[in-house]
């Protein structure tokens, strides 16, 4: 266990500096960042245009999450095109430890800009975040990013196989999120056969969880939902553990990891 | 006039090798739902037509800045620029043929969404 | 045993996707061989010969079709695990580093990937960053260096683990020839440490410098395995006489073939008798420096592969 958190923390460290080499604050401020809020504010005036600002700010701001999040999929090219991938299967870590720690950083950037969006655009459409629950946001959306981020994970454990689709899978695999799970539209909008399907997915409770906060509702709700967002996690985490075995695995049998690029 | 027509197939062959530079294609289906599913759920018939034209537009726009802008610097990227900037034929309709060849692909999503709807 | 390779075979479809279909092509065809603990062994043969589908069977991230692999007494296969703890790998080229992250960063990230505690990792990435030469650059990321450093880095980070094996796959590609040479002091000292080397290379001075023995393979099989001298005498290759001298020899009885440089010649002959008739000659003729030498590697490997120009 020790082992494996060492494995954590220094993968997270390469990824914080292979990030700030890539970024500074102000590039990441102004190019992703603000690409972000300017998402979620093009959803909230259509929400504004039909009378439910409040809903569509709330959801998308916490969706935002999810697109960091699911970064973690475009990592795996990374490591084939860096060559590291055949040295980091001969290592003797296991394999989606150093995975996870080397997206941290990702599912960080995504809680920053969630809060951001929190703390920013409230005020810009006359929404009132109620005080002092408003601080236990930013715990609602690291758990939400804690299961969007083993979701991401998941994927990319089937990805790794197919590089060449990494950015459809990322972009179906958050648009999934942002579409059904009660982003813009509650989920019993949906047939029930979506809900229930819905209901595996993250994000479905961590929302809920976050509208019942807002809206003062009872405590219960909110503690059982994000039990449930981290539940949902962790079932992902599972799969993304058994998606990994069978990557490498296949990769050992097919002969497709190769050394060097 | 047969440049053109040359700079029109190679971005298709690039598109299908490339099959990622089609992702506005699979993406506008989502936005399209998302924005349908808002407008009936606020029971806003009203704006059904908006809703669909939106993530068409969206994806015009997506595929025409994305593409159509990267034509050039990906050429620079593959090293490909300065050979066809020194070919006999004049570059300009080659490259006006690949940007047709985008925005006749960034038309795709006006069908989608129309059969969607 | 360093390595214990019995009967191992290893094929491949051609062809891209989730199920290939193209022809089946073999790669490694029943290939044995045994490596004993601490030798520098060199796996020498032509482009596709099977050289890195070995190394890679060996560090575990490819599994034999048929046959089995041992890395110091455990199976690639079955026990993995205890495999990977123990072996580093170096292959050519600038690849298999993060070129966004420092020297130093790269081998503390590795290092906890071997399992080694945060004070150890420390401890070994200094002592490997001087080791190497590049205490002074340990800082700074690993895009700005040359072509150079990011190999001795690449070696480095294959030594972090401590390794028992060491693979190295076509190490010297593209090294110039003091950082080849300081390659070979290395592997001299890896050598003294105990521990068993595993090259794959083209270069036929390199193997015969620095293995103990090699192993020429050609097309997934093992062609010979003796000491570089050993192969040499072993095979009934032709006696080779240099001189420095502008005479001509071709029309003495069993010269096979002369090559000559800037007043320098290589005299191939077929046998210790014709190598004395030219040396004698040579010598009647008032031609100083002259000496008969044993077929190098390169032309043990020539003569067994058999020069195939271009072709891969």
């Amino acid at each position: 266990m020790r082992d494996q958190l060492r494995v954590l923390k220094h993968s997270a460290i390469a990824s914080w500096a292979e990030f700030t080499a890539f970024y500074t604050w102000k590039t990441w401020t102004f190019t992703w960042l603000s690409r972000l809020l300017i998402q979620v504010c093009f959803y909230a005036l259509i929400g504004r245009m039909i009378g439910s600002v409040d809903y569509l700010l709330v959801g998308n701001a916490v969706a935002i999450m999810a697109i960091d999040a699911c970064v973690v999929i475009l990592l795996a090219i990374g490591e084939r095109r860096s060559g590291t991938l055949s040295l980091m299967v001969a290592a003797p870590s296991t394999h989606l430890t150093i995975y996870l720690g080397r997206g941290l950083i990702h599912l960080v950037s995504g809680v920053v800009a969630s809060v951001t969006a929190f703390l920013v655009l409230p005020p810009l459409f006359g929404v009132h975040l109620p005080w002092p629950q408003a601080l236990l946001v930013p715990v609602l959306i690291t758990a939400v990013g804690l299961s969007c981020y083993c979701y991401g994970a998941c994927v990319a454990s089937f990805v790794l196989g197919f590089p060449a689709a990494r950015w459809l899978a990322l972009n179906i695999s958050y648009l999934t999120l942002m579409t059904f799970c009660g982003v813009n539209v509650p989920t019993d909008f949906w047939p029930d056969w979506v809900r229930r399907v819905v209901s595996f997915l993250p994000m479905t409770h961590g929302l809920t969880a976050m509208r019942a906060l807002i809206a003062n509702g009872p405590a219960s709700t909110v503690v059982t939902q994000v039990v449930l967002e981290l539940l949902v996690g962790a079932a992902w985490f599972a799969l993304a553990a058994v998606g990994f075995n069978r990557m490498v695995r296949r990769g050992r049998r097919d002969g497709s990891i190769e050394f060097g690029a | 006039m047969r440049a053109f027509l040359a700079g029109v197939r190679i971005q298709f062959w690039l598109i299908r090798r490339q099959p990622d530079d089609l992702l506005t294609l699979c993406t506008i289906p989502f936005t399209a739902v998302i924005m349908l599913s808002v407008v009936i759920h606020a029971i806003r018939p009203d704006l059904v037509t908006n809703a669909l034209l939106a993530p068409a537009l969206i994806g015009l726009w997506g595929f025409s800045i994305g593409l159509a802008g990267e034509v050039i610097e990906s050429e620079r990227w593959v090293g490909t620029l300065n050979p066809s900037l020194a070919a006999p034929t004049e570059m300009h309709s080659v490259y006006f043929g690949r940007i047709m060849a985008v925005m006749g692909l960034g038309v795709i999503p006006l069908g989608e969404t129309w059969l969607l709807g | 045993m360093g390595v214990r390779v019995i009967d191992l075979t290893r094929s491949f479809r051609k062809g891209k996707g989730w199920r290939p279909k193209g022809p089946e092509v073999t790669a490694l065809d029943g290939l044995t061989l045994e490596i004993p603990d601490g030798e520098v062994h060199g796996l020498l043969g032509p482009n596709g010969a099977g050289k890195t589908t070995l190394c890679k069977i060996l560090s575990t991230i490819l599994l034999p079709s048929s046959g089995t692999a041992e890395v110091l007494g455990y199976d690639v296969v079955a026990d993995a695990h205890e495999v990977r703890r123990r072996i580093g790998i170096v292959f050519g080229g600038e690849h298999g580093l993060y070129w966004k992250l420092s020297a130093r960063q790269n081998l503390r990230y590795w290092a906890a990937l071997y399992k080694l505690t945060d004070a150890e990792g420390d401890h070994r990435a200094s002592e490997l960053l001087a080791r190497l030469g590049l205490t002074a650059k340990a800082d700074d990321l690993v895009e700005t260096f040359s072509r150079g450093m990011k190999q001795r880095l690449h070696l480095a980070r294959g030594l972090i683990g401590d390794p028992k094996l060491i693979l190295f796959d076509e190490p010297t590609i593209g090294m110039d020839p003091v950082a080849a040479h300081d390659f070979r002091r290395l592997i001299g000292e890896l050598r003294e440490e105990g521990r068993t080397i595993l090259i794959t290379t083209h270069d036929m001075d390199e193997a015969e410098e620095v293995c103990d023995r090699v192993t020429l393979i050609d097309k997934g099989r093992v062609i010979a395995t003796e000491s570089p001298r050993g192969l040499a005498q072993m095979s009934s290759l032709h006696r080779w006489v240099e001189a420095e001298t502008t005479a001509d020899v071709t029309h003495l009885p069993g010269v096979v073939a002369v090559e000559s440089r800037a007043g320098f010649v290589r005299i191939k002959t077929d046998g210790d008798a014709s190598a004395r008739r030219v040396i004698d000659f040579l010598l009647d003729n008032g031609v100083r420096s002259v000496r008969a030498v044993p077929p190098t590697l390169e032309d043990v490997y020539l003569d067994l592969i058999g020069a195939r120009g271009m072709e891969v």
